[in-house]
């Protein structure tokens, strides 16, 4: 049996990784000339720079990337964050514990939980939020920002009940020793050993179907055949790519920015996230130095920060983010290595979380995975959950 | 010629892949036609096909 896989980022390999030990022969499609989408690193003056994600795993090893990867015996050394987080408010460091709201606002969500456990009845997270005290509020903005890279007037509060509960099923997270790079490299090597393929510059032109199945895929306008296509590609272009829509819904992509940061001294001295709740735009960052030293020249570290796009107007949106950076690094000697902006089709996520329409099309052996069909959990885990769902379906 | 066109997003890739240090990125990216060697590399790294070759 042979699989073609549309894409060689995240999803697509780890697709190809799962399809290759029940025994499927692989070819992996990239149109770009290296492995890894938008979670791999690519060298800059010495630094890791991400193309895409953060050099991070939502739920560290314990969550569904570390253990499908376990599962998979794709070796990668991931560091489990110490504290998992911390919340500025106000120029003053709390570690995050459920403490730090108060318990009226705990209370109150508990409250909802059960009542959309019995009644079924869902609405958006914005209405809860409106409910609440400030901090906690706040705190609701910069998660789901740094998170997701949405606001809670874009997610439902049941498809956010999912992911907190992951999040306290999984806990907080942890950074792959390497970057992303480390998880990719690791991936296209234990899929080596089963003969699988990596094809890059191999742009996927059209998929061929008849009838209710794929037959193959067109690249350089010749046709391969195969059993089974994957496309890690999102629904909206591999409905391009067959020539015929067949969704129902809208789908809409997550927007963000994020900031590479350079510095001489480390500013949060901790492998885990800091959320900055007092901020126009940045949501949080992290100091992936703290965990792995090699991400960054002898000496110096490496701070990531993001923030959501709130408006259509990116630069305006930069100049907000630069001056919160300003003054919560306003006693630092830093220096912007990078600023990247993904949205359109180089997005934070192809479809914002909770969005998602499941990994099915209507093609019974062609499967959508990646960042445009995840399960309800966080960015890389949402993929890692889906790509379980694909291996349970074939 | 080698131009950026709107479909640039500001992911930043051209910028990190160029050796020249030849592409600034702040929304959109800027070649600096002064370091530019025309390697073509930030043509390649492109996902959105944003940069091209012009007459």
């Amino acid at each position: 049996m042979r699989a073609a896989i549309i894409g060689a980022g995240l999803g697509g390999l780890l697709a190809a990784n799962v399809l290759a030990k029940k025994g499927y022969k692989i070819d992996v499609f990239e149109k770009l000339p290296f492995a890894g989408g938008r979670f791999t690193n690519l060298n800059y003056k010495g630094f890791e720079l991400t193309t895409g994600a953060l050099h991070m795993i939502p739920h560290g090893k314990r969550g569904p990337l570390g253990q499908l990867l376990k599962k998979l015996d794709v070796k990668v050394e991931i560091v489990d964050s110490k504290p998992e987080g911390e919340v500025l408010y106000k120029d003053d460091r709390k570690e995050l514990t459920k403490k730090v709201a108060p318990l009226r606002t705990l209370m109150k969500f508990y409250a909802k939980s059960l009542a959309y456990r019995l009644f079924k009845k869902d609405f958006y997270l914005e209405k809860f939020q409106k409910s609440i005290d400030e901090f906690s509020s706040k705190f609701l903005d910069a998660f789901l920002g740094w998170s997701l890279s949405i606001t809670p007037n874009e997610i439902l509060f049941s498809k956010f009940l999912k992911i907190y509960q992951q999040t306290m099923k999984f806990r907080g997270p942890g950074i792959p020793v390497g970057g992303c790079k480390a998880v990719i490299d690791a991936l296209i090597e234990n899929l080596k050993s089963y003969d699988g393929n990596v094809y890059l510059r191999k742009k996927v032109e059209k998929i061929a179907v008849k009838n209710s199945k794929a037959k193959g895929v067109f690249v350089k306008n010749q046709k391969k055949s195969y059993d089974l296509i994957i496309s890690n590609l999102g629904h909206v272009e591999t409905q391009k790519l067959i020539g015929r829509d067949y969704l129902n819904a809208d789908l809409k992509e997550s927007r963000g920015i994020k900031y590479s940061i350079a510095l001489k001294q480390p500013y949060l001295d901790h492998t885990g996230v800091l959320f900055t709740i007092n901020t126009s735009r940045i949501s949080g960052m992290n100091e992936v130095t703290n965990a792995d030293p090699n991400l960054a020249p002898n000496g110096r570290h490496l701070l990531m920060a993001h923030q959501p796009m709130l408006t259509t107007n990116v630069k305006y949106e930069i100049y907000l983010g630069l001056k919160d950076l300003k003054r919560i690094l306003k006693s630092y000697d830093y220096e912007i290595l990078a600023i990247q902006s993904y949205f359109d089709g180089w997005p934070v996520n192809r479809v914002k979380a909770g969005m998602d329409v499941g990994i099915e099309t209507p093609y019974k052996n062609l499967f959508v995975v990646g960042d445009g069909a995840k399960g309800d959990d966080i960015e890389v885990d949402g993929i890692a959950l889906n790509i379980f769902r694909l291996g349970d379906e074939v | 010629m080698i131009i950026v066109t709107k479909n640039c997003v500001g992911c930043a890739l051209c910028k990190l892949v160029c050796k020249e240090f030849a592409i600034e990125v702040f929304g959109k990216a800027k070649i600096d036609y002064e370091k530019c060697v025309k390697c073509k590399k930030c043509i390649i790294y492109c996902p959105l096909e944003a940069i091209r070759v012009v007459e």
